[in-house]
């Protein structure tokens, strides 16, 4: 007998979005399961925040389809956001709030009830080391202590899909290696993590499945092991920045190149999406 | 001093960028003609105040009025920008890390505080000095001293008020609730001088010669102690008025010795001001049992919105100061018109221009009744901090970006914030005019549809239009709660509902009877009502606030 299929937590199809005239990100498609610590990865302006952004619905997309527990963003965004949680790459906080004012804030806006909350805040602050702040104004806090903050407020209603931008960035190293810790948790309860990071080691470690962008296209996507091979993930990056620099260059050296640097990204110069490496 | 000079004009580009509307021409537009007109209306309006002096015999104070209130201006400017602009810099790592002497660097933020303070003080000056000039002497040498006057008069306040300015803030970064205590002492300053201003207006109004004589009394006396208690005003008035060479340049040595000697004390302790000022002292941590009891309050998403937006409030001084006078002008309008009576106001002369007789009064008592709802109107769009809400989130607007509420939520809770207060404020002063009898229970009604309902409909508008084009990357908060598109459409627009509605009513109750104003009152009370909601019902449908 064939187990039941659970909904993707994340299903992303063709998904398109655009600044003006410029394509940020063009049909990029990606799943994620129940279960899974997903790591998005890309150089800078690749598309990652954007992607994210939509993701939460914080900005609409132009293209496609995002679906959170198959609940589409864009037909249902208030459903969708019910089940996400965002914690943004700049930590961005009410300043003229306390840190538990945040907190209670979160905790009525997703309407965690009375016990769940108490406990939640009791439990990530103590483990972040944040409890001891969490009556002095947001305004006194480290860029650290707010990306805690945030974390916290992420979780404060046990989210089905938690989406991070940066999540490490400002981070003790006790502090970063608790995250992990909850972002495995959140996993293992059935839960999943889609996030970004420019730390490959992070990302290497922590995640079962990644996705490289690049100019607003996913070019390898798979779990861990299938993107990086016999390699590490950082040289499986840096070969394909290497491709991207080398086809720029090559479009800047001949006369009769356009020069449209996403024309010559697109390239299919490395493994698509969801490509094992053997396909190399 | 090419460093300096490039630091300045990052400087201006700063100021530049702050002045300037985003995304919208007509704000640009709307800001530059309400800046010209508000300057123009200043310069007359001194220009007026000059020319009684000099009516009054008083000619040879006006440099000594010129001077003060130029370095009333630097010190009121300096005092507010002071923070932000020379101190508690956001950019302060970068700019210290630069290979710039600490001397320049001090110098091009005093330098741009200098020139701003110098500019509004401008304003000020001018026009006392254009009347002196015109008036009472206009030689070389006054010439000289009248440009001397508005290059430097700010000069010596700026430096005292940069002390000052630090010394507040100092205080304040130790206190959780500093800006609380700040905003409700400019709040009763600001009243209590409209009070007096007022008071002084009602005193002055009244007839006879003896009355305009202590008047004349007054502004000498107030001359005499101008003279006293800030002497480089008496400097220049004896420069101006007797060609005192020694007056002219202990008036400008000062001018100058003092900044320098400011600019010194703060260039040797920048990195100690600005230490202290960013030094903030943690509160108390909680025991288990107060953080158990405070992450157990609940409250409904939208009440934590409204919550949310009162914090928000009292959290941003400036927001607060343009959004929180409209109260305050209600209430002391009510208890004003409770003790004095609408009759001893209208025949006091405090209004420029009004000044009845009581049997006048009473022939037209019903009219004037009928104009006082228009009076609260404008008071009520006075109160506009909806209109700027989704604004002023600025970058914090993933937090509701992100929350899984519909934008009637978010924006309901948001107007609700505002109108709650405004009807509360309005039924308190309808109370006191009620039980004081100057209104009956029609009039009371009257005053309490139509306030609300001219300020319904231009927040709903203002709330609409900064929904839909939201400014959330600006670095001041004056770019939204001051010069914002939205605050400007509430603001300009109530102007002119509340004095056109006012107008109209009057000439109804004129032309078909008292009854005909008051239906005219009721009805667009009501329609103002209508209209904001559904304003505001189209706002959600249209919103995305994502």
């Amino acid at each position: 007998m064939e187990p039941l299929r659970q909904n993707p937590v994340l299903e992303i199809s063709h998904f398109q979005k655009r600044y003006g005239d410029t394509v940020a990100v063009r049909d990029l498609s990606l799943t994620v399961e129940p279960g899974d610590i997903y790591g998005f990865i890309g150089h800078n302006g690749a598309g990652k925040t954007t992607l994210i952004r939509s993701i939460v619905g914080v900005q609409p997309i132009d293209g496609g389809s995002i679906r959170v527990a198959g609940i589409d963003v864009t037909a249902d965004p208030v459903a969708a956001k019910r089940l996400c949680a965002y914690v943004p790459d700049n930590p961005d906080v009410y300043d003229f709030m306390t840190g538990i004012q945040y907190l209670t804030f979160i905790a009525d806006i997703f309407e965690v009830p009375v016990r769940d909350r108490q406990l939640r805040i009791e439990e990530y602050a103590r483990r972040l080391e944040l409890t001891d702040a969490l009556s002095s104004p947001v305004a006194s806090y480290s860029h650290g202590m707010r990306q805690k903050l945030v974390v916290i407020g992420a979780l404060i209603h046990e989210p089905r899909l938690l989406v991070l931008d940066e999540p490490f960035v400002g981070l003790d190293p006790l502090a970063a290696h608790e995250l992990k810790r909850m972002l495995h948790e959140l996993a293992g309860r059935g839960g999943a993590v889609f996030f970004s990071s420019h730390v490959l080691e992070v990302v290497e470690k922590l995640c079962n499945k990644v996705a490289i962008i690049r100019h607003g296209q996913i070019i390898a996507a798979g779990t861990t092991e299938e993107v990086r091979g016999d390699d590490t993930l950082e040289e499986v990056f840096l070969e394909l920045t290497e491709d991207d620099g080398r086809a720029v260059s090559t479009a800047e050296g001949d006369p009769n190149a356009s020069g449209d640097q996403n024309a010559a990204a697109e390239t299919p110069s490395v493994r698509p999406a969801g490509t094992p490496s053997q396909q190399r | 001093m090419h460093n300096f000079l490039i630091l300045m004009r990052v400087q201006l580009h700063a100021l530049a960028y702050s002045l300037t509307p985003r995304s919208r021409r007509a704000g640009l537009v709307l800001t530059v003609f309400l800046g010209v007109l508000l300057v123009a209306f200043a310069a007359l309006y001194l220009a007026i105040l000059g020319l009684m002096l000099v009516s009054y015999g008083l000619a040879d104070a006006l440099p000594a009025f010129a001077v003060a209130l130029s370095a009333l201006a630097g010190v009121v400017f300096t005092f507010l920008k002071a923070n932000g602009t020379l101190f508690g810099l956001t950019d302060f790592d970068l700019v210290m890390a630069l290979p710039v002497p600490r001397r320049t660097v001090v110098a091009a933020r005093v330098t741009a505080l200098y020139a701003s303070a110098t500019f509004i003080g401008a304003i000020a000056s001018v026009p006392l000095w254009a009347v002196y000039l015109a008036c009472a002497a206009c030689t070389p040498w006054t010439v000289v001293c009248a440009m001397l006057s508005v290059l430097l008069a700010p000069a010596v306040p700026t430096a005292i008020a940069t002390f000052l300015a630090f010394g507040v803030n100092a205080v304040a970064s130790r206190f959780r609730h500093a800006n609380l205590v700040y905003i409700i002492i400019a709040l009763v300053v600001f009243t209590a001088l409209v009070v007096a201003l007022y008071g002084f207006s009602f005193t002055a109004g009244a007839d006879g010669n003896a009355a305009m004589a202590q008047l004349a009394d007054g502004i000498a006396a107030m001359s005499s102690l101008l003279n006293l208690g800030w002497p480089p005003a008496a400097w220049m008035g004896e420069a101006a008025a007797s060609g005192s060479v020694a007056g002219l340049a202990a008036f400008v040595g000062i001018s100058i010795a003092i900044p320098a000697l400011a600019l010194e004390i703060i260039q040797r302790n920048y990195l100690r001001i600005n230490a202290a000022l960013t030094a903030r002292t943690r509160a108390r941590a909680l025991t288990a049992d107060e953080l158990r009891h405070r992450s157990g309050r609940t409250a409904s998403p939208f009440k934590a919105i409204v919550l949310k937006e009162y914090r928000t409030l009292l959290g941003i001084p400036s927001y607060a100061f343009n959004c929180l006078f409209g109260y305050l002008f209600m209430l002391v309008i009510a208890v004003a018109l409770s003790v004095v009576g609408l009759e001893g106001i209208l025949g006091s002369g405090v209004i420029d221009g009004v000044e009845l007789s009581p049997a006048e009064y009473r022939a037209i008592s019903g009219f004037v009744a009928n104009v006082l709802p228009w009076i609260f109107a404008f008071c009520s769009i006075m109160c506009p901090s909806a209109a700027c809400s989704v604004s002023i989130e600025g970058k914090n607007s993933w937090i509701l970006a992100a929350a899984p509420l519909p934008a009637r939520t978010i924006l309901g809770a948001k107007l609700a914030s505002n109108a709650l207060p405004v009807a509360a404020t309005l039924a308190v002063s309808v109370i006191v005019l009620f039980a004081s009898g100057q209104i009956d229970a029609f009039g009371a009604v009257e005053v309490l549809v139509t306030g609300f309902g001219v300020f319904f409909l231009m927040v709903s508008i203002g709330l609409s239009s900064d929904a839909r084009k939201p400014n959330l990357s600006w670095m001041s908060p004056n770019e939204v709660v001051k010069r914002g598109f939205p605050i400007m459409v509430v603001v300009l627009g109530g102007m002119v509902l509340a004095f056109g509605g006012g107008a109209a009513s009057f000439v109804l109750s004129l032309e078909l009877g008292v009854t005909a104003g008051m239906l005219w009152n009721l009805g667009v009370g009501a329609l103002g009502i209508i209209g904001g909601w559904l304003v505001f019902r189209f706002t959600c449908r249209a919103v995305r606030l994502a």
